[in-house]
């Protein structure tokens, strides 16, 4: 295999997957600009290239585009893909503590590390996850996603309640538009402009990005600058000490990654939740700038990349949006993604690989030597710094679709995403119930449909193993969410370690 | 830190009492989606469940605040509502204008508008950030990325 995938590498195919890489760190750094729109502009420009060369390209857009997202979640707490929704939570508060080149430094060697960690087992275990991915059901597909909405309830600082009330109204919300089962509108009121549902982006940036700026605007005394860059220097034995919690968080992110449909957000989310639960003794609390944080948010949506390409090149499912896109342009290009490839055009697979390994290589690159100058944005006053980032707020939310109604849905967003942070309730639960709803919904339903053939229609739902599985990790989820059973499961180990003192 | 009591009123209640209101709205707007007589596909289904979810999540939270029995303030203690109201409003102006007078000639106002609003008073650097940001921006999406701006 290494053969084959040093067979497909020479200096032109590194030059374009590092200028793919380049406009990746550009494209998923800014809010607004999703790696999907680039990759998306990219099929077209590239559609009279040869195989090698596009997707050289696209590989390098991708791998380090889900990378960059982190830069600006980091520095001015806006995620520049949903995937980076978990590093907003450790990333922002390490700047407010003038940590953010050591906030940097870790989410490029983890983002390295999961996406080299997702691209192994993209290699060697291909067809094994392929055979769990496909004996999934609707219905574990939509518990699969109620399971990533309760565990996002923990993510939220305080109140698990408001948590699942923010996820609830992000469904809800995923639902206007056209029913994609039945083509009826729902809840658009007689709006032709409704009927397409809400932009996901335009709402991302509207909860994250322009609601932090009202938040800040709202300040009585602006303070002069957002964050401080910091010198402190992480050493390299310091880096390496998280390795076990980022293998961790690949693991989760390579899995959810070959689930379709899924991908980056919510892997990032449960590896995050995950960390929560195993890190007993984090350097700082999760939530408050803890390294861990970003290790285990950053490990896993990488990881993703690989997990998604699973099913994509095995049996010509997409793992999430960007690799839609990559999809799309096998096919524009003559191939056929699926089990065929694998026989027809064998050296694809090496192709999709070798890109992705210098990819992973030009995160490093590029993290390390471009982010910290990104980084100097902190230093820009707040009120220079604010209107700024509000035009980009604006014009991100407005070329998604060349849109001006996804401007307004923006700008409404980002004033709920004001009253919910004032009011103690977390946005990340809410972009989550929007990226999953439809999927819940549409799950749900055949889930039902299918169901009503049998005898007992909630036997015939939830007896399933995977199902009954995934039944538990929910309950789970929610249980160790209420304060009994904190209480409980604290005064039990607590009782222990006495004991255990005692003996 | 305790928190203030705003004329005896526990917000959080009143939140509960908001969401149990959307909820209902929700049940209500459901229920009448099932054109084809059979719950299993209707488009309604799956918002009714949620609906009621958010109902139980609403009734849940009033009792929570109920039984922890402190009175929390609005959580808007401190926050300057004359700049937020005159952001929003230039950002809904920005909305309404930019289809009519286009991208350039209203973003360069906006800037202008934003940095004054935030205290920025040297008139050089309004000029320069709000004409090269515009422009800069311009040439990003506009040239470079084939973004359509009006």
């Amino acid at each position: 295999m290494v053969e084959q995938i040093l067979a497909a590498i020479d200096l032109r195919f590194i030059f374009l997957v590092f200028v793919g890489a380049f406009a990746g760190l550009v494209v998923g750094a800014m809010p607004g600009l999703s790696v999907t729109m680039a990759t998306a502009i990219l099929v077209s420009v590239t559609f009279t290239w040869t195989v090698n060369d596009a997707m050289a390209l696209m590989m390098g857009v991708y791998v380090v585009g889900v990378f960059s997202g982190a830069i600006s979640a980091i520095l001015i707490n806006i995620p520049g893909a949903p995937a980076s929704v978990a590093t907003t939570l450790d990333g922002f508060p390490m700047t407010m503590k003038g940590q953010a080149r050591k906030a940097l430094r870790v989410a490029t060697v983890y983002s390295f590390v999961g996406t080299l960690f997702g691209l192994i087992m993209l290699a060697l275990l291909a067809k094994p996850v392929t055979k769990i991915a496909l004996q999934f059901s609707p219905m574990d597909y939509f518990l699969l996603a109620l399971f990533g909405l309760t565990t996002v309830g923990s993510l939220t600082s305080k109140n698990f309640l408001k948590g699942l009330i923010s996820a609830t109204l992000g469904v809800i919300i995923s639902l206007i538009g056209i029913d994609p089962i039945m083509g009826t509108p729902r809840f658009t009121f007689g709006s032709m402009k409704l009927q397409a549902g809400i932009s996901l982006i335009a709402a991302l940036i509207g909860l994250f990005g322009f609601s932090e700026i009202l938040v800040q605007i709202g300040q009585r005394s602006l303070q002069p600058i957002a964050g401080k860059l910091g010198k402190e220097k992480v050493g390299f034995r310091q880096l390496m000490r998280h390795i076990p919690l980022s293998l961790q968080s690949a693991v989760i992110g390579t899995f959810i990654g070959a689930l379709p449909g899924t991908g980056g957000p919510v892997a990032s989310l449960i590896a995050y939740d995950q960390a929560k639960k195993t890190v007993r003794k984090p350097e700082v609390p999760f939530g408050e700038g803890a390294v861990e944080g970003i290790v285990a948010s950053e490990s896993a949506n990488n990881a993703c990349i690989g997990g998604a390409l699973i099913p994509m090149l095995t049996l010509a499912v997409p793992g999430d949006a960007v690799t839609a896109v990559l999809l799309s342009a096998m096919y524009v290009h003559g191939l056929r993604p699926g089990p065929l490839l694998f026989t027809q055009t064998p050296d694809l697979f090496y192709v999709i690989l070798a890109a992705g390994i210098i990819g992973s290589l030009s995160i490093i690159a590029l993290g390390i030597g471009v982010a910290p100058l990104m980084a100097r944005m902190v230093l820009i006053p707040k009120k220079i710094l604010l209107p700024v980032v509000a035009i980009l707020c604006i014009i991100g939310a407005y070329a998604i679709n060349s849109s001006v109604f996804d401007i307004l849905i923006m700008a409404i967003f980002g004033l709920i995403g004001f009253v919910m942070r004032r009011k103690g309730y977390s946005v990340a639960p809410m972009v989550l119930g929007i990226v999953l709803g439809s999927l819940m919904d549409a799950n749900f339903r055949r889930a039902v449909s299918l169901a009503s053939a049998g005898d007992n229609l909630i036997i015939s739902m939830f007896s399933r193993p995977i199902s009954i599985i995934l039944i538990v990790f929910i309950l789970i989820s929610l249980f160790s969410n209420f304060k009994f059973v904190k209480t409980g499961v604290r005064k039990l180990f607590s009782g222990r370690s006495d004991k255990g003192k005692e003996n | 830190m305790k928190e203030k009591t705003s004329g005896g009123l526990n917000f959080q209640i009143i939140e509960g009492a908001f969401f149990a209101v959307i909820a209902v709205f929700i049940i209500v707007v459901s229920a009448g989606m099932n054109p084809y007589g059979s719950w299993s596909l209707a488009p309604g289904l799956f918002p009714l469940i949620m609906g009621v979810i958010l109902l139980v999540l609403a009734i849940s939270l009033i009792f929570q605040a109920v039984r922890s029995k402190s009175f929390k303030s609005g959580g808007f203690d401190k926050v300057d509502w004359l700049r937020i109201t005159i952001s929003m409003a230039l950002t809904f102006i920005y909305v309404w204008l930019l289809p009519m007078i286009g991208f350039i000639a209203i973003s360069i106002p906006y800037l202008a508008s934003m940095l004054l609003l935030l205290g920025e008073k040297r008139w050089w650097l309004l000029g320069i950030i709000s004409v090269g940001t515009t422009l800069g921006l311009y040439y990003a999406f506009g040239v470079l990325l084939s973004v359509y701006l009006p």
